[in-house]
């Protein structure tokens, strides 16, 4: 089998930008220092308010899908009192995502200085990086900022690594928080649903690493204006591009014109398909996009090519997200299964078409907000838009047809970036 | 504040008595696994939802207080 994904290692990155100002290597303390100054002081509760004030007025927020605003978050998890631990999370879970690799993997020093940042701000005790176990590039990049920071004597919280299984779900942040408090890396229910802070003695806080890295600009001494900037994960058949976009760019601007495409997923495997036209005239930014009713969720977009059957691709990621369930909740373990079953009915066209669409229209609104945590809501989501940006091609399957050229996968899964 | 009927879909295994102690708040999806009514509960749902609860072999069923059902 021809793969067309790049290993993590080899992820292709914009450089001389606010977040990858260096080439293909990690930039050490040293050089970290002199491109980006100390941290500012956090030393009383003013250097604390003027730090949560710059983070507010920024508009950073989550990017790791929510798009939660971070100053909020913040502001939350102080009134639930100290002591607690902060996370940055750095186990990106889909084979399509990059950018966390890539943050980690050149500038480790200023996701660690938004962890720290965040650490003081909410008093925490302690401090940590939730890593997929199988990141061996990411891990070695974080274990050497891990020993130059320790030498300099920089945290004063301790910090420390918390491995993952290579899980899709146990990126999902309720599944960090069970691990940190002693349980297993599954997602847990919480019926209150609290954004910021775990139940029980030890409250647990989880940020995305490149929302992290946006508040290590912020605390950073050597800063300029903050650029409103997202990190962006482009799959294109030459393999995964992660690119810091300004807000001002368009998807026309961002995809090369040597990618035409029809259809995007926008969001991941977990997000949306949507017509090229909807979005080229767009900005690739969050706020813009909600208007749209979209979404860049964790930053993924993937123009399909035209050489792709959307049908076909739909189908394989169903069939990797089923497999990725934690097997806790009926809905998904039943669920994810039978979707998983008459997409791939859909894609293998002829006459259980007609039925499989049937039964999907009837159940997939019974699958939404049925889990722990919102793995099937995503691919039930990612299910519908298919259903819709893909209706002649449905037609099309039926009359057993297919507008595809290629039989070879576009969209990555795990088991083949192992078999690489 | 108003009262819920919430599930920890982890801890349900789709015995399905639930359903029968509280069938105006309690649906089951095809693959056998309740789908809960999200409005608050009324005088009437309560009482319902307090046999369910108690019903459940799981302890999967709770009821919270909060502001709205999302």
């Amino acid at each position: 089998m021809t793969l067309t994904l790049l290993p993590a290692n080899e992820i292709r990155y914009d450089v001389g930008n606010s977040l990858f100002p260096t080439g293909s290597r990690r930039f050490d303390l040293t050089e970290f220092e002199a491109r980006f100054g100390s941290s500012i002081p956090l030393e009383n509760n003013a250097d604390l308010e003027a730090l949560l004030s710059r983070i507010e007025q920024a508009g950073v927020h989550g990017r790791g899908g929510a798009h939660f605003p971070s100053a909020v978050k913040i502001r939350s998890a102080i009134l639930a009192g100290a002591g607690g631990t902060v996370i940055a999370n750095a186990a990106e879970g889909e084979p399509s995502a990059a950018k966390d690799a890539a943050l980690w993997q050149t500038n480790p020093h200023l996701v660690l200085r938004g962890l720290a940042a965040v650490g003081a701000l909410t008093q925490a005790k302690s401090l940590g990086v939730w890593v997929h176990e199988d990141s061996y590039s990411t891990r070695s990049s974080m274990a050497g900022a891990f020993k130059e920071r320790a030498a300099a004597e920089i945290d004063r919280l301790p910090l420390r690594a918390y491995l993952a299984p290579h899980r899709y779900v146990s990126g999902e942040a309720s599944a960090i928080i069970n691990a940190v408090q002693g349980g297993s890396a599954v997602p847990k229910f919480f019926p209150t649903k609290s954004r910021a802070w775990g139940e029980g003695n030890a409250p647990v806080l989880v940020f995305n690493s490149e929302t992290l890295a946006h508040i290590g600009l912020l605390a950073s001494s050597l800063n300029w204006a903050p650029l409103e900037s997202t990190l962006v994960t482009l799959l294109t058949l030459n393999g995964r591009y992660v690119r810091e976009v300004s807000s001002d760019t368009t998807f026309a601007e961002l995809l090369e014109p040597s990618d035409p495409a029809e259809h995007v997923l926008l969001g991941g495997y977990g997000g949306q398909w949507v017509n090229w036209q909807d979005i080229a005239h767009s900005r690739v930014h969050e706020a813009s996009l909600a208007g749209q009713g979209l979404s860049l969720g964790a930053g993924i977009v993937a123009p399909l090519p035209n050489s792709h059957c959307g049908l076909i691709e739909t189908s394989r990621i169903v069939e990797w997200m089923a497999s990725q369930s934690a097997q806790q909740c009926g809905p998904c373990i039943f669920g994810l299964q039978w979707l998983a079953e008459d997409i791939q009915a859909l894609a293998a066209g002829g006459r259980k078409v007609i039925g499989a669409l049937d039964r999907l229209n009837d159940r997939l609104p019974q699958l939404m907000k049925r889990g722990a945590c919102s793995h099937p809501d995503g691919v039930v989501r990612m299910t519908n838009t298919a259903l819709e940006v893909f209706a002649s091609e449905i037609s099309l399957h039926r009359k057993n047809k297919c507008s595809a050229s290629s039989t070879q996968p576009f969209f990555p899964t795990e088991s083949e970036i192992h078999a690489v | 504040m108003n009262k819920h009927l919430l599930i920890d879909p982890t801890k349900c295994d789709g015995v399905g008595i639930c359903a029968i102690k509280a069938p105006d708040l309690i649906q089951m999806d095809v693959w056998g696994f309740p789908i809960i009514e999200s409005a608050p509960l009324t005088d009437n749902t309560k009482k319902q939802a307090k046999k369910a609860l108690r019903a459940c072999p799981k302890k999967a069923l709770l009821i919270i207080e909060r502001e709205s059902p999302a």
